[in-house]
Order: structure tokens, then C-alpha cells, then sequence
């Protein structure tokens, strides 16, 4: 469950709220632009108070919830090109973001000591 | 000679003529390279990040010199790097890519154990060696040393230059930034289909940038260019055999979408001082720091064949005070990582072009002075030792 303030964003939680590169990677890859640009659309006038919110929370000690608003902040903020930059060309973007190995762990946490 | 040919101007020596191209797909080149370059030139290996405490170690495999590196960080504080090989039958001491230890690295084939100032502390049944020395069973050292924080290694057994000799002009230029600002936040490494040439030559100029895709317009639009679109450096210097370029920013640049959101997110401020919006250094042969205001990313190209490259990318950011300039973060990384996926088709399409034959040089203009200044201190490296081998002391 996302923080109490966000409920009406619980909709997008599955498939969106993803720890992984690979995982935001696939989804990027795979969902139709259509579907990438609702959930952006939805995100897009909450971000503001979802940016409040986690101003007040340590990265390193979240709860549940906390990082499940994260994680789903954080596909936002990695598709939001798909949406912004390449929907003109009705690509969601370079295939080749699948090829990188990412090597700081689920949400950058293992590097974010 | 174009109209304004700052660079050529700046530095003649570089020539304004075409570049030959057979060193990009040949082998012969990249055994040269790894016996004249990489075994001979200081390699950053990672950064202070990689080992911040006592006790902690990393290790590096460089492909191109079949070398696995161990750097430690020992008790003393000091960092060390040292051939990930154990004294005994030359097994790879440590199996996994890094960590933190109580201080002893332990070979999982007959359990030789090792300090991490390299010393040789415990062996297993050992009354039924013979003569056996510890003392002298130490790990093969590396030269080693630390600049501004990132870990260089040495391959030769007494380097010819110091660190700092090496660096040149890069540590009067560096001054004092105040690095130590920066953490390390996200590391990616990328299989890449070129030569490590290639790879670094696309990222040694920014004239693509308009044409490339989507997300190298945005950065364009973010640059400042000429009526055309066109980048333009502000400055570029040659440091001895290292490099920078910078860019200014576009004074009528406005942020729009989620970017105007991303700018009213408060962040730790981290003022590192730049010659532009953009400075992108080369340090000879194959590492690169670039700065975005508050930030640095670094790349290394690491040779694996002639026609393919460990890309390493990493970017750094002041350390997330909280969750949401963690998320801010992402959003930097993510805008970097969709530009450099765009390259990654660019980097193998020269390849395959350049692997045809079609063409024995290629034409570079006057923003392109990186790459040239790069294959001109390239070539000085072949022609150095060609005649090493031509006076029979190579």
C-alpha cells in the first residue's frame, strides 16, 4: 500500500512500482506508449506532493509504504522521456537502454549508503 | 581552414587533415595497445567509493591485460592494489567483486590467507611445505596511487612517471574542486560492439547532439550552439596528453515537463567549479570525467577485443539527504543513461563501418579537436614504440 496521502495512485502500483533498472527497462520496452503516457498523466500533477512527502523520509530507513511510493516515483521520473521525448516519434526509446548492467541494487539503495 | 578554426589555430600541431582509421579494426593494434598503452599508462581502477573503510576491497578484471585487481583498503588506511593471485598455484585469491573483511582475504583453493597490506598470514597444513618463507609470499604488488579521490594503477614494476607526472596539466587544472562532495550513487557497465576508440570518440565531441535522437535535442536545446543548432565549446585545452572541452549553457534555454518539476525539488547543493555548463576531461588513455552543475560522471573503456568494449559508467551526486533527491537522482541518471543508449547504436554502426573497409580515414572538423588531440597522442604512443622496436629495446 502507498502512503495514505497517494491511495488515489494505488492503480498504478502493478505493473509500475518496480525496484529494478531492468525492470523499468522492460516495462518501458514493452507497454504501449498509450499506456506509459496514463500513467504519466496521472503522475505528472501529483509529483509535486509526492516530492514533499519523501523530502521528509531517509532513503536509508523507509518503511513499506514509503518505499513503494519510491519505487513507483522512480518509473516515473525513468519513463517520463518515453512520454516527453519520443512520443513524437512513436518510439518509447532506445532499445538499447536494456543492455545496461546496472550495479548499484534495487532503487540505487546499495550505493546510496 | 574553416572560418573560425579556433582550435586548429589554438594548437597547430594537431593538423586539420584526415585521421587514418585501420587502427580502430586491426589486431595488431590492440596488441600494441595493451603492451605500449594499457601496461604502461597509470588506469583508473574506481574511486574511494569503491573501498571507503578499513577492512574493505574491490576487484577489477582488465580484460586487455588478463589482470585481476585487488585494491584494499587496510587498517593503516593506506590503499593498495595488488595482483588478485595467490602465492601458492596462482589461484584467484578473492572470487567475488568486492566487500569488507576483518582485515584477511582467505584463497578458496587451499585456504592461503592474506592481510590487506598483502602479507602472507596464515597457510593451511603448512609444516608440510618445505623452506617455506612467508615473508616472501606475499600478493604482487601494483603501483598504486590516489588523485582527488579516484584509484590509479600502474602495470609496469617501476612506472616511468609518478601519478602526478602522468596527470600533467590535469592537476593544475583540477585545482581543488571539492570532489569529496560527490558520492558515488549509480554504476552501469554496457557490453558494447566497438573498438574502445570508437566508444570514446563519440563521447569526445558533442556535434551529434542535434542530430543523434530525442534525448541528445534535449541536451542540444540545453547547450549553447550557433544559428544552426551547432554546439560550440567555450574552451578547449590540451593538458599535456589529456583533455577537456566545455560548454556553455544556452542563455534562453527554458525547462519544460517533468524537468521544470525536477528544478523546484530542493537538492544538497554541491558547487564544484566549472569552465562551463559541460566539461568533459579525457584522461589518456581511456577514462573520462565529465561535470553537469552538481554532479560528475566518469566512463571508462576497458578493451575486451578489437571490435568490443566495457563501457563503465558511473555518475555521482552529493549523498541523498532525502528519499526525494534520491528520486531526483534517478531522473539525472536516467536523462544521461537515454542519451548514452542512443550512442551505444551509433558506436556499433561505425564499427561495422569502419570493419568493411570502405574507407582508410576519417574527417573530423574543428569542434572534433578531442578526438583528434586523442589519436594524435595515440599515434605518439606507436611511433614511440615502433621506435623502441626499430633500436631492439622494446
Amino acid at each position: 500500500m502507498l502512503p495514505s496521502a497517494f491511495t488515489d495512485l494505488e492503480r498504478w502500483v502493478d505493473p509500475f512500482a518496480v525496484e529494478s533498472d531492468d525492470d523499468r527497462s522492460r516495462l518501458r520496452l514493452e507497454w504501449s506508449l498509450d499506456e506509459i503516457t496514463a500513467f504519466h498523466q496521472a503522475m505528472f500533477p501529483r509529483f509535486a506532493a509526492i516530492m514533499e512527502h519523501l523530502a521528509e523520509v531517509d532513503p536509508r530507513s523507509m518503511s513499506d509504504e514509503q518505499r513503494l511510493l519510491v519505487a513507483l516515483a522512480v518509473t516515473f521520473v525513468e519513463l517520463s522521456a518515453a512520454v516527453e521525448h519520443y512520443g513524437p516519434t512513436g518510439t518509447n526509446g532506445a532499445r538499447d537502454i536494456i543492455r545496461f548492467e546496472a550495479k548499484h541494487g534495487l532503487l540505487g539503495l546499495a550505493l546510496a549508503r | 581552414m574553416t572560418q573560425s578554426a579556433r582550435w586548429a589555430r589554438k594548437y597547430p600541431e594537431l593538423g586539420t587533415g584526415p585521421v587514418p582509421v585501420d587502427h580502430f579494426v586491426e589486431q595488431q593494434y590492440l596488441d600494441f595497445e595493451r603492451e605500449h598503452i594499457f601496461r604502461t599508462a597509470w588506469l583508473n581502477v574506481g574511486r574511494i567509493d569503491d573501498v571507503p573503510t578499513p577492512g574493505s576491497y574491490v576487484v577489477r578484471e582488465i580484460e586487455i591485460l588478463r589482470a585481476s585487481v585487488l585494491v584494499t583498503h587496510a587498517s593503516d588506511g593506506v590503499i593498495r592494489a595488488f595482483h588478485n593471485v595467490c602465492s601458492h598455484r596462482a589461484n584467484r585469491l578473492v572470487w567475488n567483486d568486492g566487500g569488507t573483511c576483518r582485515g584477511y582475504l582467505s584463497c578458496q583453493f587451499h585456504g592461503w590467507t592474506y592481510d590487506l597490506e598483502g602479507r602472507l598470514r596464515g597457510v593451511l597444513d603448512e609444516e608440510n611445505f618445505f623452506d617455506l618463507d612467508k615473508d616472501k609470499l606475499g600478493l604482487a604488488p601494483l603501483a598504486c596511487d590516489v588523485w582527488e579521490g579516484f584509484i590509479f594503477v600502474n602495470f609496469q614494476p617501476q612506472p616511468e612517471e609518478t601519478l602526478v607526472e602522468f596527470l600533467g596539466g590535469i592537476v593544475e587544472e583540477f585545482g581543488k574542486r571539492g570532489l569529496e562532495q560527490l558520492s558515488l550513487a549509480f554504476r552501469y557497465d554496457v557490453d558494447d560492439g566497438a573498438n574502445w576508440k570508437v566508444a570514446l570518440d563519440a563521447q569526445n565531441e558533442i556535434y551529434h547532439l542535434p542530430v543523434l535522437g530525442p534525448v541528445h535535442g534535449a541536451f542540444t536545446d540545453f547547450f549553447a550552439t550557433n544559428e544552426e543548432g551547432c554546439t560550440r565549446f567555450n574552451e578547449f585545452k590540451r593538458l599535456g596528453r589529456h583533455t577537456v572541452y566545455s560548454t556553455g549553457m544556452n542563455p534562453e534555454w527554458v525547462p519544460a515537463g517533468l524537468e521544470q518539476l525536477i528544478l523546484e525539488v530542493p537538492t544538497t547543493p554541491a558547487p564544484i567549479p566549472q569552465n562551463g555548463v559541460f566539461d568533459f576531461y579525457v584522461i589518456f588513455p581511456n577514462f573520462v570525467m565529465g561535470f553537469l552543475p552538481g554532479s560528475m560522471f566518469t566512463y571508462n573503456f576497458w578493451p575486451v577485443a578489437v571490435d568490443r568494449t566495457i563501457w563503465e559508467i558511473r555518475a555521482h551526486f552529493p549523498r541523498a539527504a532525502n528519499a526525494a533527491e534520491l528520486v531526483v537522482q534517478h531522473y539525472r541518471k536516467a536523462r544521461l543513461r537515454d542519451a548514452q543508449a542512443e550512442d551505444i547504436e551509433g558506436h556499433e554502426n561505425v564499427q561495422a563501418g569502419l570493419a568493411s573497409r570502405a574507407k582508410t580515414t576519417m574527417v573530423l572538423q574543428d569542434e572534433e579537436v578531442q578526438i583528434r588531440s586523442f589519436h594524435y597522442v595515440w599515434r605518439q604512443y606507436l611511433e614511440a614504440a615502433r621506435g623502441r622496436d626499430a633500436a631492439g629495446v622494446a
